[in-house]
């Protein structure tokens, strides 16, 4: 599969290390579908390629739309690109949320840092589709205010009646009147029915595997539990290995998994 | 409206005690209600009580010369605030304050060791649940230290 070409529309700056790319197809409009929790693998000539979750509005597949943090070789090339600059995407790989299959159910979207990115699809499309969903709670942490991601998102889906978000950080000044604390914290104050609920993880592994443990605490069952996992991926198509966990590809089979499925691999560190 | 027995009985601290147990603490607690924004103690102080918190929030801060106040966690309806009495020479070693309007049970520290004292067997009680709070105070701080979130 070979990169298709992608103009730069517009580059966010969203934290010190973070920024969000726009992108339309260098040849003219064009649609993009992807469902929530797929993720592209964008491509610079002279750097190399890199998996990176879609984290627009699947609504809007006019527009392709990444937050990349810059931590390396690619992402660092990625983030001096400016409107007009061309990138070579190949996607949309992976599995997605299951958001259509959990209509009716009451949802946990917990996440921390970056990993708002790959979920905020996830909220678009319940947002969309809101009556059909029972109680929704955001929960997201970071390490501190400056490091929030979708700042002023987050406060725009706060001060709607039909959701509650929950934010903490690790620690703030006295400027600060939200929570503070890891986010694991927050879960015993969801309101959710356990038996008729769903949880969605995304984040660092060390977030996510206390979040299960707290999440099953609460008496969710690990069929209900959806993580999002991360490993150094090549080819994106399942036949390279790089990404493999367990039986699984992750590129393939993931990256969204159920714990129930993925469990007794979570634990497992990269190599 | 419940009687005090019953608010104890309803906390998570105090969940499973036995009625006995819960009759026996009744005279060392007290319903609050603190308006946001209110000291609740300062570091320093002396430590007299304990507050199980029934709503509302409650920051814990540490002062620091020339750089202020810093907010080391919150706290909210479940929660237990101020074990600083627990140790010599029984201060707190924070400052407490709410972000909301809050209410809780405050109980007094002395009237429970007291208590505890006279009935061993309710203040092995007591302390095994000191004890888990505690544990869980200290597993979500050694969380903070760490990058939790990979930024
Ligand atoms: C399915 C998937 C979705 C992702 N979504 C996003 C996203 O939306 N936004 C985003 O910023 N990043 C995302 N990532 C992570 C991103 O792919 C890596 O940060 C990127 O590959 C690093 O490449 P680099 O050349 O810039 O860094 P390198 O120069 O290769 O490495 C720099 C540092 O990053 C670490 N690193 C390299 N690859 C990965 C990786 N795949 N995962 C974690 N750490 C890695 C290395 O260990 C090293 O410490 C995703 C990864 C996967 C697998
Ligand atoms: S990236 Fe090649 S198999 Fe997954």
């Amino acid at each position: 599969m070979l990169p298709r070409p992608f103009r730069v529309v517009q580059y966010r700056r969203e934290l010190r290390d973070t920024f969000t790319l726009t992108l339309e197809p260098w040849d003219g409009p064009a649609e993009f579908s992807f469902r929530p929790g797929q993720f592209n693998m964008l491509y610079q000539l002279g750097a190399g390629e890199v998996p990176i979750s879609i984290s627009g509005d699947p609504a809007r597949p006019g527009q392709l739309v990444h937050t990349i943090r810059a931590v390396g070789n690619v992402t660092g090339v990625l983030q001096r690109c400016r409107p007009g600059d061309v990138i070579g995407v190949r996607g949309p790989f992976g599995t997605p949320w299951p958001v259509a299959e959990l209509v009716g159910r009451d949802l946990i979207i917990l996440t921390g840092g970056l990993g708002l990115a790959p979920l905020r699809p996830v909220i678009y499309s319940v947002l969309a589709n809101r009556p059909a969903y029972g109680n929704v709670e955001i929960i997201y942490g970071a390490r501190s205010p400056q490091d929030l991601l979708y700042r002023r998102e987050l406060e725009r889906w706060r001060g709607r009646f039909d959701l509650r978000v929950h934010v903490t950080v690790d620690s703030a000044g006295a400027d600060w009147h939200g929570n503070v604390g890891v986010v694991t914290t927050l879960i015993p104050r969801t309101r959710i029915d356990v038996l008729h609920a769903a949880a969605l993880i995304c984040g660092p592994g060390v977030m996510m595997r206390f979040a299960v443990q707290e999440l099953m605490k609460k008496g969710l069952q690990p069929r209900d539990i959806y993580v999002s996992l991360e490993r150094n991926m090549q080819c994106g198509l399942g036949l390279c290995g790089h990404c493999q966990l367990g039986p699984f590809f992750v590129c393939k089979d993931g990256p969204v998994f159920s714990y129930e499925r993925i469990g007794p691999w979570f634990e497992k560190r990269e190599v | 409206m419940p009687s005090l027995e019953e608010t104890l009985a309803a906390h998570p601290f105090l969940a499973g005690l036995s009625p006995h147990h819960l009759q026996l603490i009744v005279p060392c607690a007290s319903l609050v209600s603190l308006p946001a924004d209110q000291t609740i103690f300062t570091e320093g102080d002396q430590a007299r009580q304990l507050y199980l918190l029934r709503s509302g929030r409650v920051a814990l801060s540490i002062h620091r010369p020339r750089r202020g106040q810093r907010t080391i966690y919150t706290l909210g309806a479940g929660d237990v605030l101020g074990m600083g009495w627990l140790d010599l020479p029984q201060q707190w070693f924070f400052d407490a304050r709410t972000l909301e309007v809050t209410r809780a049970i405050a109980l007094e520290a002395d009237c429970l060791a007291r208590l505890s004292e006279a009935q061993p067997e309710l203040g092995y009680e007591l302390l095994q649940r000191f004890v888990r709070v505690l544990l869980g105070k200290i597993k979500l701080l050694k969380l903070q230290l760490v990058d939790f979130y990979g930024s």
